[in-house]
């Protein structure tokens, strides 16, 4: 398959966003939505894609405020966890119900701790992990509870895939799984139990 | 981007080569499959799309030349030179680098986590949101350069120089840090404690 993945870097929230689109078919999907600027709605354009579909990883602020304009300009579904996020409709993903969408076959794996409502979405060897994983190190968390189910999600959840599945997190740069593997300060044993019950890294 | 097409050989979750139905080890030729490889990219100026996962490329000059949503994850490149190259989504995952040369680099979202980095230059370059996490870097220079919003979790640092780089929102917080200079760096914008994440 031909396809592309265009990352924004939005200063709202200092958070990434992505067009993954389909050259085959002709469509693009585009991944939580942070905001939607002209320079997104270029690229959809310039590249001759219809946005049909929209991936939210959760529902926090830094990562769908752009939903309400970039509905404006296109039909597009939303698939997310939660049944509605900011008013709006979505189409609910569950874990191990793949779908398709803009013609990418799509599995969603829940892996909650950073928010109740976080989905991986992994496609064509890549996965957009949101803020459930980051380059070297796991999404924010409010409790060690959630901490420890973060950890364990992660490990259990993501341990199919290959080492050179590409990571495109919700905030930082890409990273792999394999290095993620090795070296995220998240997967260490006993970080759950060492984390405060909030700390301030990622906004 | 590139594909991730899994090696056709049994049992191999490697992945497949370029345009190859296998991985670089599983190739009936694979000396040829590199300096066929090798010989394309020295006439290509931009180059999209690629997966050169597992390559053993040396004694390369790719310098000036675009890299868009190309993979060198677990290859060994020694004494390639990307002086004044361009990379946009690009992976160095585990990757050993030795002896390259990466300054006046313009990278953009790009990682090299994992990756084992000797003796190799990445001076006078733009390395916005690079992944160095997990990374052993020894030897290595990045003077004067922009490493904004660029992570090195557990890096291990060794006799490496951050001399006059901006380091805006740089997650420094390594495994092990020897002879390291940040002279005239601004670390203080710089993320460079554990306090946040551990009581």
């Amino acid at each position: 398959m031909n396809f592309k993945v265009y990352q924004h870097y939005s200063l709202y929230g200092f958070a990434n966003s992505y067009i993954v689109g389909n050259d085959d078919a002709g469509e693009a999907l585009l991944v939580d939505p942070s905001e939607f600027t002209v320079g997104m709605l270029n690229h959809v354009e310039k590249n001759g894609y219809n946005l049909v579909a929209v991936l939210l990883t959760h529902s926090h602020t830094h990562h769908v405020r752009g939903l309400g304009t970039m509905l404006r300009v296109y039909d597009a579904r939303i698939h997310a966890a939660a049944p509605r996020i900011l008013g709006f409709p979505c189409k609910t993903v569950r874990d191990g119900e793949p779908f398709t969408a803009a013609g990418f076959d799509i599995e969603p794996l829940s892996v909650p701790g950073h928010s109740p409502d976080s989905i991986v979405y992994c496609l064509e060897g890549l996965m957009f992990t949101g803020d459930a994983l980051h380059a070297g190190l796991p999404g924010k968390t409010l409790s060690t509870f959630n901490a420890a189910l973060l950890a364990d999600r992660i490990a259990t959840k993501l341990a199919p895939y290959p080492d050179e599945t590409v990571l495109f997190p919700g905030h930082g740069p890409p990273s792999s799984l394999g290095s993620e593997r090795r070296s995220n300060i998240g997967l260490e044993k006993g970080w759950a139990e060492k984390v405060k019950t909030s700390y301030d890294f990622f906004v | 981007m590139y594909s991730f097409r899994p090696c056709t050989a049994p049992g191999c979750r490697k992945p497949a080569f370029a345009e190859e139905p296998t991985c670089v080890a599983h190739a009936p030729d694979p000396e040829s499959l590199l300096a066929e490889t090798q010989a394309g990219l020295r006439s290509m100026t931009e180059i999209r799309n690629q997966n050169f996962s597992g390559a053993r490329f040396s004694n390369l000059d790719l310098s000036g030349k675009s890299f868009i949503a190309c993979s060198f994850m677990g290859s060994t490149l020694s004494g390639v030179l990307f002086t004044g190259a361009r990379f946009r989504i690009c992976f160095f995952d585990g990757s050993d680098i030795s002896s390259c040369d990466f300054s006046h680099l313009d990278a953009q979202f790009s990682s090299f986590g994992g990756a084992r980095i000797v003796d190799s230059s990445f001076e006078h370059s733009e390395l916005i949101h690079l992944n160095f996490s997990g990374a052993r870097i020894e030897e290595c220079t990045f003077d004067n350069s922009n490493l904004y919003d660029s992570r090195f979790i557990k890096t291990e640092l060794i006799t490496t120089d951050f001399i006059d780089c901006d380091l805006k929102r740089v997650y420094l917080i390594p495994a092990e840090e020897v002879g390291v200079s940040y002279r005239y760096s601004n670390t203080m914008e710089a993320i460079r404690d554990m306090e946040h994440l551990y009581q």
